[in-house]
């Protein structure tokens, strides 16, 4: 064990300054972060937002899905409780992003913690769990990438503002397409196989069931749950082993 | 300076404290749980396995919902990946072959 965390950290993916790193691992997100951003700004146009409005939700939600959800069913004057239930649905998965990011964050300070979990979202979350580096080079690697995000992101928001009634034909350049492909390698990566398969299979069957017949997005967190159950009752030290690894 | 520049409606300003406050009060709860909790090997191999479950969970239906692109560009992603290439050329190749098929045959 102890040779394997000396070769994990002398091995760490981080292998140049941290903008640069960010750039490599970030830089084939843009083209799917600006037309999501953009459909923001167009939706919080048509429902009556200024665009420094527009802005300060892209700045302090930062969570597209639920800001696209939220502001489907945005009414004047806005429902608050409606609202809260529909991000906290759309948003659920954060819970467990908060709590898998528990591990590099402890003792790390309260500001550099909340900044850090402020910052994070679906892809650098994912890639920091991924990459192979200490936990303040994951932690760093978060904030550095959700700034750059952010700051994609209120751009495009504040672009698609501005575009008021153009509505920016995302499915025929492949933006679902793209989010599909990104998260997929990012699996692929991920996979180890072996005890994993049960954990893994339960997970995808679970997460369909859940999609297919209950409205709304908690597929995501009844399929992410049942699947890390079985991982904790049936996994071994192998298993634990492999995901150190 | 166009009047719906920098107009701010409070309660609009309210909606958007809510949906911000239920986002990162889900983050923080979730830290908060698992500090509390102090995770066994049990809860730590749970915790190990989230990441995986919680992308696949997100990505399968997102596929589905797309139809035979969205599935194609899961399939050839994960098999560029699985294949030794990286990341990137990945997810380009999962784009490529479905927006080919999208394009190209109507599907």
């Amino acid at each position: 064990m102890t040779t394997r965390s000396a070769d994990a950290q002398s091995a760490s993916d981080v292998d140049r300054p941290m903008w640069r790193y960010v750039l490599a691992r970030c830089g084939i997100l843009v083209p799917s972060v600006l037309p999501f951003g953009m459909a923001v700004g167009v939706l919080a146009y048509g429902k009556g937002f200024s665009l420094i409005e527009a802005v300060i939700m892209s700045v302090m939600v930062f969570a597209g899905a639920s800001q696209v959800a939220a502001l489907e069913a945005w009414t004047s004057p806005p429902a608050l409780l409606a609202l809260a239930a529909i991000v906290a649905a759309v948003n659920s998965r954060y819970f467990l992003t908060g709590a898998t990011l528990g591990p590099i964050l402890s003792g790390r300070g309260k500001m550099r913690g909340f900044f850090t979990l402020a910052l994070a979202v679906d892809a650098n979350w994912a890639i920091a769990m991924q990459m192979r580096a200490s936990p303040d080079e994951r932690s760093g690697f978060i904030r550095a990438s959700g700034l750059f995000l952010m700051v994609l992101w209120v751009i495009s928001t504040a672009v698609g503002h501005r575009l008021g009634t153009v509505v920016t034909d995302t499915h025929a350049f492949g933006v679902d397409l793209l989010v599909i492909s990104f998260f997929s390698a990012l699996l692929a990566t991920m996979w180890r196989g072996g005890p994993q398969i049960a954990s893994w299979t339960t997970a995808l069957a679970v997460a369909l069931g859940v999609w297919w017949a209950v409205d709304g997005y908690w597929y995501i967190v009844a399929g992410a749950i049942s699947g890390a159950f079985v991982a904790a009752f049936l996994g071994d030290d192998d298993q634990e082993a492999s995901d150190a690894g | 300076m166009p009047a719906d520049w920098f107009a701010l409606n409070p309660m609009t300003l309210a909606g958007i404290a809510i949906m911000a406050a239920v986002t990162i009060g889900l983050k923080l709860a979730g830290f908060y749980t698992q500090r509390l909790m102090h995770p066994g090997p049990r809860v730590t191999r749970f915790l190990n396995a989230l990441p995986g479950t919680v992308i696949l969970s997100l990505t399968a239906p997102m596929a589905l919902s797309s139809g035979i692109t969205g599935v194609a560009a899961l399939a050839g992603a994960v098999a560029v990946m699985m294949r030794g290439g990286n990341a990137v050329l990945a997810t380009a190749s999962g784009l490529a072959l479905g927006l080919a098929l999208r394009h190209g045959f109507g599907v």
